[in-house]
């Protein structure tokens, strides 16, 4: 089995996609793609050292040039590398650095449940990788809501990364309901509903603000805005009584 | 800010435009029948949430509520933090239906209305009715509840002469019954004639000096013991009927005889009750028991009135059907004397042969 460095070497030497004539074995630009993409540490030190840009400019002259564009705007390897990666083979599952999840569904998942490399897709968020996935793979033909809330929640990571990344995994399952004590809330009124039914309004209080499947549940739902309001207003409230607090204590001595 | 105000808060703006959510609340407004109708504003966790309560009933769907003064006193209470809140901040627009952005304001603190109807008192329109100012505010709550009782008192002393107007028809009126009528007065005929026979007329001699055969003299015997049993009965029955309508309306006199003492109930407790009225703001609670008294004299008024029509209308109607025993026995009785008069006539046949 050939490492990928080993794969570059005999593209850079035969300056062939046919690799070995004899044993009559031939590569794809896929094949080199996939290679890529499932030997994230490899494909780091092939591009760094150049070995791959070489392979290409032997074999492959337009991806090369690809590479070189790439390179010349400034984009940080691992980011290069994901836009490289589907260059050579669109078809390939979602792959960042070295993860890499077959359907957005079952990402958005497990975002949602907590069993995502946060990290990471943040990261991909902030470099708007997503967005680009979504796109490459026709889903904002299919979809267009989803397209647009993974846009959205790549502009509204600056705001709150936390919240945008929860929202994230609700737009990419499509998961419409927020769970709440084993039971699944289509919309805010039933959860309404619910919490005025149980009396349970004191103890959802308690842990709302940390609740980010909550709130991302709100963005989901197209309540973004109101949250914002929300969030606003909280603070201004929460100036005001610090002001007022000062004030009465100032007035006091 | 407080972690519950903040919840309710969000839910508030969430909520805001949600009229499905509203009509919920109208919903769940409950009826007491204590004093008519009393809303029960939905249970609510936080002042806030009592507030946007409040508005969206009151301001945006028009829907008036009915509460009670205290209630209302209580309302106005909320009313004042929420003014408080929205001048302290005049940004917070929670309170919405329509999703615009034109501010909320509460126009004057203390702008109750209390509107009271046959039903209860009803909380009206405190943010928005025109003309009604915070200064107006005793006055108008004295001016419903003085409208409301004199409706009250109208209503009452309306009812009470209907009832007395009832009274004299009934009286004058004759039930009468005219089959049964008929049959008392072709049974009494037929019992006079039977009577005139047996005592009287030639073709009854032999009965009378004991020479008559068996057969005619036993029918004779039991024509004469049935048509007295018979006659006995249908002439009770006749009474019962014959005095039925006094007997009614001597029902009717004890019922008029209670309403006119409620009235004079309802007299004396109004002067309390307009006295208080009087210095509404200084004794709330006080207004609120008293209307509560007028309010219960109100539903017993409309319960014994309308015990008092239904028995002048169902009394006639269901007679019969009450007593449906006595009147089969009385048709037995009428058809016992028949076939007596039938059977002495056979009787005589069977002597002439």
């Amino acid at each position: 089995m050939w490492s990928l460095k080993e794969i570059l070497e005999k593209l850079e030497t035969q300056r062939s996609y046919v690799i070995d004539p004899n044993a009559k074995i031939i590569l794809t630009q896929e094949q080199l793609g996939e290679a890529l993409s499932s030997n994230f540490e490899d494909a780091m030190e092939v591009l760094t050292d150049g070995s791959l840009l070489r392979a290409l400019q032997a074999v492959d002259e337009p991806m090369a040039d690809k590479l070189i564009n790439y390179q010349r705007d400034f984009l940080s390897p691992e980011v290069l590398l994901f836009y490289l990666q589907y260059d050579l083979n669109p078809n390939l599952p979602f792959s960042y650095r070295d993860i890499a999840h077959r359907e957005i569904r079952t990402l958005g998942e497990a975002i949602l449940a907590g069993k995502a490399e946060k990290d990471l897709l943040v990261e991909a968020m902030r470099h708007q990788l997503m967005s680009f996935y979504v796109k490459l793979k026709k889903i904002d033909v299919s979809s267009p809501e989803i397209y647009e809330g993974v846009l959205f929640t790549e502009r509204y990571l600056d705001t709150n990364a936390d919240v945008a990344y929860v929202t994230l995994g609700y737009y990419l399952s499509e998961r419409k309901f927020y769970r709440f004590q084993n039971r699944r809330f289509l919309s805010v009124t039933d959860f309404y509903r619910y919490l005025a039914h149980r009396k349970l309004f004191k103890a959802f209080a308690r842990t709302m603000e940390q609740d980010l499947l909550f709130f991302g549940w709100l963005y989901y739902l197209g309540n973004g805005d109101t949250v914002e309001k929300w969030l606003k207003t909280v603070g201004e409230i929460d100036t005001l009584a610090y002001q007022e607090a000062n004030a009465t204590s100032t007035e006091a001595k | 800010m407080k972690a519950l105000d903040k919840t309710v808060l969000l839910f508030e703006l969430l909520l805001g435009t949600d009229m499905a959510r509203v009509n919920e609340k109208i919903d769940q407004i409950h009826f007491s029948d204590f004093y008519g109708r009393v809303v029960r504003v939905v249970p609510t966790l936080a002042r806030t949430q009592l507030l946007a309560d409040v508005v969206e009933r009151y301001h945006h769907i028009d829907l008036y509520g009915i509460l009670s003064i205290q209630r209302a006193l209580e309302v106005e209470q909320e009313l004042v933090e929420l003014d408080r809140r929205i001048r302290l901040l005049p940004t917070i627009n929670p309170y919405l239906a329509d999703g615009g952005e034109r501010p909320y304001e509460v126009k004057t603190v203390g702008q109750v209305g209390v509107e009271i109807s046959a039903q209860g008192m009803r909380f009206d329109d405190f943010v928005s009715h025109q003309g009604v100012l915070a200064r107006h505010r005793n006055k108008v709550v004295k001016l419903k509840a003085f409208a409301w009782y004199k409706e009250a008192k109208r209503g009452l002393t309306e009812m009470i002469d209907d009832s007395k107007l009832m009274l004299q028809k009934i009286r004058k009126a004759k039930l009468t019954f005219k089959s049964l009528g008929f049959q008392y007065v072709f049974t009494s005929i037929l019992v006079v004639g039977v009577v005139v026979f047996l005592l009287f007329f030639p073709q009854s001699e032999a009965y009378r000096l004991g020479t008559l055969n068996w057969l005619p003299r036993t029918i004779y015997t039991g024509v004469v013991y049935g048509i007295a049993v018979c006659y006995g009965f249908l002439s009770i029955a006749h009474h019962h009927y014959k005095t039925y309508p006094f007997r009614m309306a001597s029902s009717l006199r004890r019922n008029v005889a209670k309403q006119q003492k409620l009235s004079d109930t309802l007299d004396e407790i109004s002067e309390t009750f307009e006295r208080q009225l009087v210095q509404a703001t200084k004794m709330p609670r006080k207004i609120t028991t008293s209307i509560h008294k007028v309010a219960v004299i109100g539903e017993q008024r409309r319960h014994n009135t309308s015990e008092l029509i239904d028995y002048v209308y169902s009394e006639k109607e269901f007679y019969f059907e009450r007593h449906r025993a006595f009147l089969v026995l009385h048709n037995i009785a009428f058809a016992g004397i028949v076939l007596a008069s039938v059977a002495i006539v056979m009787a005589q046949i069977l002597q002439l042969l």
